[in-house]
């Protein structure tokens, strides 16, 4: 049985045994993995800091055939996430990015455009500008649903076909497909305004990086977060448990 | 999975609800405790409702106790202006052991999670910052865990308690004793580089 090396970024641990850790972490090359990392949380731990939520590592690791659960040996830590620990929304979003990976994705299926998102929102993150931790969720939100498969398209209503081009509005709940036109949704509904809508193209075609000198607050766009939360939500089938903390920063 | 006689299932299956309790070591404890003398299944199910009769949290400290104080609390002998904030109860064990510390405990019960729905309402803060508006306490030493959980929790406090004027400090975090600086990863060596000290 061959050790293993990939790039890797840790999505969750959770206590097992003593002094055990079974993590669930994203791979580059391999996808989605769970795997146990044995006395991970002595304090003279081969895997130190390695372990914790979104932290970039170089995880050397056994995966046998049939097994569910890879043996952890090492991890060679590339970048934390220690420094963002001071802004406590940063501290919400880097949670609601793990836990979204970690329920959107299915395990061992290799998608390194996913991977890719994660590291670029969480450099953008790190960057610390005002307003960067706001557009990585929404940024990240929106590929995130996009790569998954469940981004509609946001053109035109699913019910009727009517084109939505401003200034024709646009409304979603939480049942329904895509966006729906004021007839075809006339009550229980939420507006995704025609802004929120613009800047979703804008972000299928620019890199987050590009998004720097965008001026951006908690409000902006966050009939789009809701949206895509809604989205995420109904594909994974469950209630993200980070997305009322994050309205709530 | 063999059939066992229906008491001695029950008794695995409450067994296997343990955490790092498995089928196997549950069927084991269940055999021990069935060749056992009566008085020591006994005393075994005393403990267990004991411990869920007789104990509950202090009224000041959130520790685990079996009276109104628990026995920090209680101590006149204890420094009175100091307080070191923990996570969890056994938290409390792992700092007495050094007998360096004599000052007073405050129990937190978890640390901000948002991947667990932990957020700042459901940890007792609250009736850490009542102690501090009370007077005594002149320092809050904040002992939760070096996990990016502990720091947040800990940044987010020293945030609350440092406008009220008293002292906040963080444990030292960093290079474990007996080892070796040459495997320290990058935030370990950074956060004992940070928390270096004058000699």
């Amino acid at each position: 049985m061959a050790v293993r090396v990939s790039e890797a970024i840790v999505l969750r641990t959770y206590p097992y045994q003593e002094a055990d850790l079974i993590v669930s972490f994203l791979t580059r090359d391999q996808g989605k993995l769970r795997g146990m990392a044995r006395r991970a949380r002595r304090p003279k731990s081969r895997f130190g800091a390695g372990l914790e939520r979104l932290s970039y590592v170089r995880m050397s690791y056994y995966l046998r055939e049939n097994r569910e659960l890879a043996t952890l040996d090492s991890c060679e830590l590339i970048r934390s996430q220690f420094h963002l620990l001071s802004d406590y929304s940063a501290s919400v979003v880097l949670d609601y990015i793990a836990e979204v990976t970690d329920n959107l994705l299915p395990p061992m299926e290799r998608n390194e455009r996913f991977f890719r998102l994660v590291l670029a929102v969480l450099d953008h993150v790190h960057a610390g500008r005002p307003g960067a931790v706001w557009q990585a969720v929404s940024y990240f939100s929106l590929w995130a649903v996009r790569l998954a498969g469940w981004m509609p398209q946001l053109e035109a209503c699913t019910g009727c076909g009517l084109s939505l081009e401003p200034p024709e509005r646009a409304f979603f709940r939480r049942d329904a497909d895509g966006v729906l036109c004021g007839h075809c949704l006339p009550s229980g509904r939420w507006e995704l305004s025609a802004e929120s809508r613009a800047l979703t193209h804008a972000m299928y075609r620019l890199p987050v990086a590009e998004f720097a000198s965008h001026p951006w607050t908690k409000e902006t766009a966050a009939d789009l977060r809701r949206f895509l939360v809604q989205r995420i939500e109904r594909a994974v089938e469950r209630s993200l448990t980070t997305a009322p903390l994050l309205e709530s920063c | 999975m063999p059939d066992f006689a229906e008491p001695l299932e029950r008794l695995i299956t409450e067994f296997k609800r343990l955490p790092g309790v498995g089928q196997k070591s549950a069927q084991r404890l269940a055999f021990h405790v069935l060749r056992a003398p009566r008085e020591n299944a006994e005393r075994l199910a005393g403990a267990l409702l004991d411990v869920k009769d007789k104990l509950g949290l202090c009224r000041i400290c959130n520790n685990i106790s079996d009276a109104d104080l628990c026995p920090f609390c209680r101590d006149p002998g204890r420094n009175q202006s100091i307080v070191c904030v923990v996570e969890e109860a056994h938290n409390i064990l792992g700092i007495e052991t050094t007998r360096q510390y004599d000052g007073l405990y405050h129990v937190l019960h978890g640390s901000l999670s948002p991947l667990r729905a932990i957020g700042p309402e459901q940890l007792r803060i609250k009736s850490l910052l009542d102690r501090i508006a009370a007077g005594a306490i002149q320092e809050a030493i904040l002992a939760t865990n070096p996990t990016i959980e502990g720091e947040a929790t800990a940044v987010y406090l020293a945030k609350l308690l440092k406008p009220l004027g008293l002292k906040v400090t963080r444990i030292g975090m960093g290079i474990p004793v007996g080892s070796d600086i040459e495997f320290a990863d990058e935030v370990t060596m950074w956060k004992a580089l940070e928390g270096r000290r004058e000699l």
